[in-house]
């Protein structure tokens, strides 16, 4: 641990951190935690169990490093460790296939098949959305902190413990799933 | 003859997946200059990855436009604070 880690923040200090730098991120946080469990009531939980686990391991926080992604990186895993152990059965991914995914044949496949972007100019917002929560939960999660939060690769990797090129090959496959299912709703529309 | 149709065959899927990387680097905005600048001059001469780019771009930017801005419920920031102000003394 770091000499910054090690320091206590006096109380003041700790308030005006949590004020400042992690209060401002209420929104995503809410936002990330409510397409985790699709639960109002459930991201409300993780978002305030988030925060107080980052009141009391504040500690740990280095000022000047990005708070949102620590804060991200705490909710993801007040997700998998309390709320994904209550659900029935853990999603999973066949993570070799992910792995191994721009060297396979699909890589033949044309890119985006028969997906227009006047096609997807037209969709209101529902079927963005209802495609986005149709990705299983590790697919959806990459998407939501690339393009919906914007945090870079090696942030995304931190925040999700995974190294950086799976974070590469997973947000690819999950984006296409993604066109397939916004295909889909193209086609239902006519085009 | 068929090593070489092998070998061209290599070479095409080798292409495709550098092409692929790029454009996700690119739309990401994690490319340097000299990427993007190479990626640019591709997309002149390539409609499939023109196309593409064009594609994930669109969908990028819906993504961005319907599902962010949920705002926290009121109830939810005041027990917060109200937790936090009891933690803090």
């Amino acid at each position: 641990m770091s000499e910054a880690a090690k320091k206590k923040y006096s109380l003041d200090e700790k308030n005006r951190i949590f004020k400042s730098e992690f209060f401002p991120h209420l929104d995503s946080m809410y936002n990330f935690a409510f397409r985790l469990t699709f639960d109002e009531d459930d991201a409300k939980d993780l978002v305030q169990d988030t925060y107080l686990k980052a009141f009391r391991f504040i500690d740990s926080f280095e000022q000047g490093t990005n708070a949102k992604a620590w804060l991200f990186r705490i909710l993801k895993n007040s997700f998998i460790n309390d709320f994904r152990k209550k659900s029935k059965a853990p999603t999973k991914i066949d993570y070799q296939e992910v792995e191994t995914y721009y060297n396979s044949d699909d890589i033949d496949e044309p890119i985006t098949p028969d997906l227009r972007v006047d096609s997807l100019q037209d969709m209101i917002g529902d079927e963005i959305s209802n495609a986005l929560n149709a990705l299983d939960v590790d697919f959806r999660t990459v998407i939501i902190l690339c393009d919906l939060e914007g945090f870079k690769y090696d942030e995304m990797a931190k925040i999700l413990d995974i190294p950086i090129g799976t974070v590469r090959s997973r947000l690819h496959r999950a984006r296409n799933l993604l066109k397939e299912m916004l295909s889909g709703y193209a086609k239902k529309m006519g085009y | 003859m068929e090593k070489t149709n092998e070998n061209s065959n290599a070479e095409g899927a080798c292409e495709k997946q550098k092409c692929l990387e790029m454009l996700q680097v690119v739309l990401d905005g994690q490319a340097d200059e000299k990427l993007k600048a190479e990626f640019d001059e591709h997309l002149k001469n390539c409609m499939p990855c023109f196309k593409s780019y064009n594609v994930d771009f669109a969908i990028k930017e819906l993504l961005k436009q319907k599902c962010c801005g949920q705002h926290v419920p009121q109830d939810l920031k005041e027990a917060i604070k109200s937790k936090i102000d009891n933690l803090a003394v």
